[in-house]
């Protein structure tokens, strides 16, 4: 496990690929709609990072269902190095949520 | 939305290619979804916040992907993808900005010096040039603003000059002549609005034909028309935009509806629109002015209006002026023997409306703008002179950049970036200063200049200054370039911060620079000196009255409430109540208030002057200032009485009596005493000869500056017996060494108490009424005052810079001196000698300008002369003053050069 950590935005894209093969705007409205709005990829750091993440061979293009409409945009998977980091990053954050929970940060009503 | 894709698609450019590469087509998309979340959250506020947001993605992205390329470049050291020039020059410009921004940064002293000059020298061009170009460059308001002239009459053998026209004059000149399209006229007072409370604005009474002749129709309801200005038609008005927003709240329904003007019912037929005007008399309100024919013939001597014309198409001012010399020569067929105009003795004159507008304080005007542009010539030199103490200490760096395959012309661009940045600083903070001068300006004194409710700031002038400063930017940051001329750079290098050939010439310019400065502050410190002292003579000229403890407010009776026995009733209580007031010395009243007013030059018969005697022999019998006074005015007012007695309570029902001023003895008696004689002022048939009583010490009534003009008192309570009529509008005058705030408050209940109808109006001390009367010397006084005071701390910046940068520059030598037995006077008279040389130069130079350009303040001053000694000697002794400080903390840091620590670094 790693004690370093992830990028925010890194892992918030990593996460949208966890669940399916997305493209760039379906990334952006599933980290939209999983924070209610809160967290927002700009289209140049979105765009800036995936092209990152795919140099670090962390993501990979795929392709996606044929597109009913022209222009049909890139899509992403996570590789098996990605998959590893998007779940090593959870697992630190995991623990710290552990030890938060233990030192009773959430209060006592809350389990 | 589409226009926000729009938007997006031009911002994404800036970013890099395989960014928007990787986003294809979704990247506008992406940035809708980002705008919309931030909608769906926070509504309009916070799409706005998320276009800076989206911003600020472009410019990071921009910066960080440029990163990530040359990490990959480096790591993968696969080849990177071509680039196109103008990504390479936007990553250029990028990086430019960035250095020129850090560099600035790096050293703050600088850049707020620098940053400032600019600044002050663009806010104060752009605030002067903008009242300039609101006040003289702008058309009128008008349509077709040029075709607009102003018709006056003029009295050659009286000196009168711009003088009003007679009803009768105006209806013929309107019949006869063939170059006009239209002729109106009007005249301007006030007039009572309502009754409780009342109000009173300025109205113009204008003939229907003025309105057409102006071209702008009403806002609201109908122009005046042809049949509102025949006798005893029904009362109607016009109201200004400014009237109808402050007396009736906007209310769209007030046209057709009856207000009392004057205690006379009137209806209101229109509005005008917002900031009609004429002349710049700020009306308020318009009514017609009733021509009766039937009159005509006895208002001859009647000048009471102003013309405006409308020259027809295609008719120029010359032709005009021919027309008007073929109807002056036989204008005399009309009415002879009358009071007609004539070539000789009676001209009409045709003046454009705007020269007759704005003529009066064009000059002055422009030389604010010469005040002004010297201000930002100094303010320019001094950016200059730091921009190069600058390059030289910056010439090593260049030196290496170039070693290590800087191109010129990427030196260049940089060097230019820099100055750009420093030029959009200062036009921000320049911006801001010009705006704030501006609002100033038109705070302090917005009557002392005509047409301010059109000036507002000039983004022209703000551009066109801001283009002199970055042109200053731009030639002087080029001056590191000159230095790295090839096979120099090895020289640079070499050259660690000693002196060389070029830093030498570039000292002599900068030396230059400076003489330049202190000469043009001179001037302007000159200029300001010159008309600084004019003011004070203009302050210190006797008034002829004691104005100290006297406060005053004007009284209007309406004629159709109050006759003239009444109007003497009325008085006379007032000014017993007012007496009653404890504190209140004594009061009075007088139909004219000094020190300015407008002239009367009413026909006055002397009794010892012969009528028909042959023109040119005697003075003619017109009397300047004509004024109804009470009893007690002359000892109200302090006036000392030269010859005779004042008026006396005898005279309340005795006999006719007069009073005159010294210039009226003068005039028409010369070695005379006037005691005793005989005065008939021009109130029509049956008026009895006045005795006159006294002579009063002269007052001044046209203005401070001018002379004190001849002057006949009369006692109104004599009047309405001797004449048939009283004075209806009177100033009171109240001696109380009670402040007005005290005293005001009674008056109005006083007021109230005798007339709840009437209005006070124009309730002011003496002083302020002084003050008034000298706005426009002020405003400009103060203006200049202001410039110079600005260029003198700038070329004191200058000098103060150079002497500076020569101690540095010097500190080996300076050194090397004082190892070498060199005591500390004689360091400080080195650097000192130098600063007093470039300072008595441009002092030399400067006074040598002053001298030729003073000449054209020639008639802005009052009795000084434009070359006066005293204040020329003054300039001097300022300016030298200022160089000496400037000079004296760098020759102070020159003695504190350390010879060891100098020798020991090289």
């Amino acid at each position: 496990m790693s004690a370093k950590p992830l990028p925010p935005h890194w892992f918030h894209i990593l996460l949208a690929l966890a669940g399916s093969d997305r493209h760039g705007l379906g990334i952006q409205q599933d980290v939209l709609d999983r924070t209610g709005g809160q967290v927002r990829l700009w289209p140049g750091m979105l765009y800036r990072n995936l092209h990152r993440l795919r140099e670090a061979g962390l993501i990979e293009e795929t392709a996606g269902p044929p597109a009913p409409e022209a222009g049909s945009p890139r899509y992403y998977r996570l590789t098996a190095a990605g998959r590893r980091l998007c779940r090593d990053e959870a697992a630190r954050l995991a623990d710290l949520v552990a030890v938060a929970r233990e030192r009773r940060v959430f209060g006592k009503g809350r389990p | 939305m589409s226009a926000t894709r729009r938007m997006y698609r031009g911002l994404a450019r800036l970013l890099p290619r395989h960014v928007r590469e990787e986003g294809g087509g979704d990247l506008e998309l992406a940035a809708v979804a980002c705008l919309e979340a931030a909608r769906a959250r926070r509504g309009r506020p916070g799409v706005t916040v998320a276009w800076v947001g989206l911003v600020a993605d472009v410019a990071f992205t921009a910066v960080a992907a440029r990163r990530d390329a040359a990490r990959s470049r480096i790591l993968a050291s696969s080849a990177a993808p071509r680039r196109g020039v103008i990504e390479r020059m936007l990553d250029n410009l990028r990086k430019d900005l960035r250095f020129a921004v850090r560099s600035l940064v790096r050293q703050p002293g600088f850049t707020l010096v620098t940053v400032l000059t600019l600044a002050l020298g663009i806010g104060a061009n752009t605030a002067v040039f903008s009242v300039l170009n609101g006040v003289i460059l702008r058309p009128l308001p008008y349509p077709q603003p040029e075709r607009l002239v102003y018709i006056t009459s003029q009295f050659p053998t009286l000196d009168f000059d711009q003088f009003w026209v007679s009803p009768p004059e105006f209806v013929e000149y309107r019949e006869r002549n063939q170059v006009m399209a239209s002729v109106g006229a009007y005249s301007v007072g006030s007039a009572t609005l309502g009754s409780d409370p009342p109000s009173r604005p300025v109205r113009a009474q204008v003939t229907p034909d003025l309105l057409e002749t102006l071209g702008v129709p009403p806002m609201a309801g109908r122009p005046f028309e042809a049949a509102d200005s025949a006798p005893g038609a029904a009362p109607v008005a016009i109201l200004s935009w400014e009237l109808w927003q402050r007396g009736f709240g906007g209310d769209r329904d007030v046209v057709g509806r009856d207000v009392l003007i004057n205690n006379v019912s009137t209806r209101i037929v229109g509005v005008m629109p917002a900031g009609f005007d004429v002349h710049d008399q700020k009306i308020e309100l318009w009514t017609p002015f009733i021509i009766d024919p039937a009159q005509l013939p006895g208002r001859r001597g009647n000048h009471l209006l102003y013309l405006i014309g409308r020259l027809a198409p295609g008719v120029t001012m010359a032709q005009a002026q021919a027309d008007l010399e073929r109807q002056l020569a036989d204008w005399q067929t009309l009415a002879p023997n009358s009071h007609t105009p004539s070539p000789d003795r009676h001209r009409l004159r045709i003046d454009p409306l705007k020269e007759d507008m704005v003529g009066s304080v064009r000059r002055a005007l422009v030389i604010l703008q010469a005040a002004v542009a010297f201000v930002l010539l100094i303010a320019c030199a001094n950016l200059a002179n730091l921009l190069i103490a600058r390059a030289d200490t910056r010439s090593r760096e260049y030196a290496v950049r170039s070693a290590l395959g800087a191109s010129r012309g990427r030196i260049f661009v940089q060097l230019v970036t820099e100055g750009l940045v420093i030029a959009v600083l200062a036009a921000i903070v320049g911006t801001g200063l010009a705006w704030a001068g501006l609002t100033a300006l038109l705070t302090v004194n917005p009557d002392a200049i005509p047409r301010t409710a059109e000036v507002s700031l000039d983004w022209m002038v703000l551009g066109f200054t801001l283009g002199v400063a970055m042109l200053t930017a731009f030639v002087f940051g080029l001056v590191p370039l000159a230095h790295l001329s090839k096979g120099s750079v090895g020289q640079a290098l070499k050259d660690a911060g000693g002196r060389s050939a070029a830093g030498s010439v570039r000292t002599g310019l900068r030396s230059m620079l400076v003489i330049g400065e202190v000469a043009l502050a001179v001037m302007l410190v000159a200029g300001a000196g010159l008309l600084i002292r004019s003011f004070v003579n203009l302050m210190q000229v006797d008034l002829g009255f004691d104005r100290a403890q006297l406060s005053t407010f004007r009284v209007v009776l309406p004629g159709n409430a109050y006759d003239p026995p009444a109007q003497v009733a009325f008085y006379d209580r007032l000014l017993g109540e007012l007496r009653a007031i404890p504190g209140v010395t004594s009061a009075a009243l007088t139909s004219g208030l000094p020190p300015l007013r407008s002239v009367d030059a009413n026909d006055t018969d002397f009794e010892h002057i012969p009528n028909n005697r042959p023109p040119g022999t005697q003075p003619a019998e017109n009397v300047d200032f004509w004024q109804g006074i009470s009893l007690d005015y002359v000892d109200t007012m302090g006036i000392p009485v030269v010859e005779g007695r004042g008026f006396e309570r005898p005279d309340l029902q005795g006999p006719p009596v007069a009073l005159v001023n010294e210039t009226l003895a003068r005039r028409f008696f010369e070695d005379r005493s006037p005691i005793g004689a005989h005065v008939k002022p021009g109130f029509g048939d049956g008026t009895p000869w006045l005795t006159i009583v006294g002579v009063l010490k002269d007052v001044k009534q046209g203005g401070v500056d001018s002379g004190a003009g001849t002057q006949l008192f009369l006692l109104n309570d004599q009047l309405p017996r001797v004449a048939g009529f009283s004075y209806s509008q009177m100033n009171v005058v109240v001696r109380s060494p009670l402040p007005l705030d005290a005293l005001a408050p009674q008056f109005r209940r006083i007021m109230h108490g005798l007339d709840a109808a009437l209005p006070i109006v124009n309730m002011r001390t003496m002083d302020e009424v002084v003050g008034e009367s000298v706005a426009r010397p002020r405003f400009l006084t103060l203006l200049l005052g202001v410039l110079a005071a600005l260029a003198l701390a700038l070329a004191a910046v200058g000098t103060y810079g150079i002497l500076s940068y020569l101690v540095t520059e010097r500190r080996k030598e300076i050194g090397i001196r004082m190892a070498l037995g060199a005591d500390r006077r004689q360091v400080l008279g080195l650097v000192l000698g130098r600063g007093l040389l470039l300072s008595g130069l441009g002092l030399a130079a400067g006074l040598v300008g002053a001298t030729a350009l003073t000449r054209v303040l020639a008639n802005l001053l009052f009795n000084v002369t434009p070359t006066d000694p005293v204040t020329l000697g003054a300039v001097t002794v300022v300016i030298a003053a200022v160089a000496l400080v400037a000079c004296v903390i760098p020759a102070f840091r020159a003695t504190r050069v350390n010879p060891i620590a100098v020798l020991r670094n090289g």
